[in-house]
């Protein structure tokens, strides 16, 4: 877990860019994750918090449908938006 | 202390020691929270402590308030059953388990995809209402959701109204 690598600024940056997220700017930053116009995901990015504690870090993962590792690998690059629909896709998220 | 804490409370306080096969320590104390949002924490204080003595039969003191709200104790993860929201409630209490998560502490409901988060465990619980408020609004405004989704969307219909 990598949490302690990325604050939620980062978090909140990388699900806008590679999952074209837009988020509420709201007390709570949350945001839908939509693809061919449906909405998959819901993910939850606290505001302010530098790093990431372990538990919330693994709840964000698990909105998103991903691994502790996979959500590590969305934030450092390797999980591209492609690949992440993939895997949706694998575990009958995406229809 | 009793007759005050229902007085304030209006609702059943109850203990439990178990959900779901695990082993947790939890009342319901959310009704005593939403009627006092608007006084100042020391009373909110107060009264968490009312229901600690009404469920334990402990002296209320600072010690016994922790031991609701301070999820550590005896590292074992605390639940509170929440009946309100902000403009709405629901129609049967919802567990939520409150977990410290390094200094700050993350509020989750096993029926929802959805947590609150904050630095202090009431100011968690009270994110956690406004996250899973918004939810709801969001989920009744359409029905481009995932089956997942609109599996929730059919739960938190079946479960929450208005507040009147």
């Amino acid at each position: 877990m990598k949490n302690g690598k990325f604050n939620t600024n980062d978090v909140k940056h990388t699900c806008e860019n590679k999952l074209s997220i837009k988020f509420r700017n709201t007390k709570e930053c949350n945001g839908w994750v939509i693809f061919n116009n449906v909405k998959l995901s819901r993910v939850t990015v606290p505001l302010g918090r530098k790093p990431i504690p372990p538990k919330t870090y693994k709840n964000m993962a698990n909105q998103l449908h991903l691994t502790v590792d996979e959500f590590d690998d969305l934030l450092e690059c390797p999980l591209t938006a492609d690949k992440y629909f993939k895997l949706l896709r694998g575990r009958g998220v995406v229809k | 202390m009793l007759p005050i804490a229902s007085a304030i409370s209006g609702n059943i306080i109850t203990p439990f020691s178990a959900v779901g096969g695990r082993d947790y320590n939890g009342v319901i104390v959310d009704s005593v929270l939403n009627k006092i949002d608007n006084v100042p924490r020391t009373v909110t204080n107060a009264s968490i402590a009312i229901a600690t003595e009404f469920v334990f039969g402990v002296q209320p003191t600072i010690s016994s308030i922790l031991s609701i709200i301070q999820p550590n104790v005896n590292n074992k993860l605390q639940v509170i059953m929440i009946d309100r929201l902000i403009t709405l409630k629901f129609s049967k209490p919802l567990s939520v388990i409150i977990e410290p998560d390094d200094d700050a502490y993350i509020v989750r409901c096993p029926d929802l995809p959805v947590f609150g988060f904050a630095n202090d465990p009431l100011e968690a619980i009270a994110s956690l209402k406004r996250e899973i408020e918004s939810l709801y609004f969001e989920l009744m405004a359409d029905d481009n959701f995932s089956p997942q989704w609109l599996d929730y969307k059919e739960f938190l219909r079946d479960n929450i109204c208005e507040l009147k």
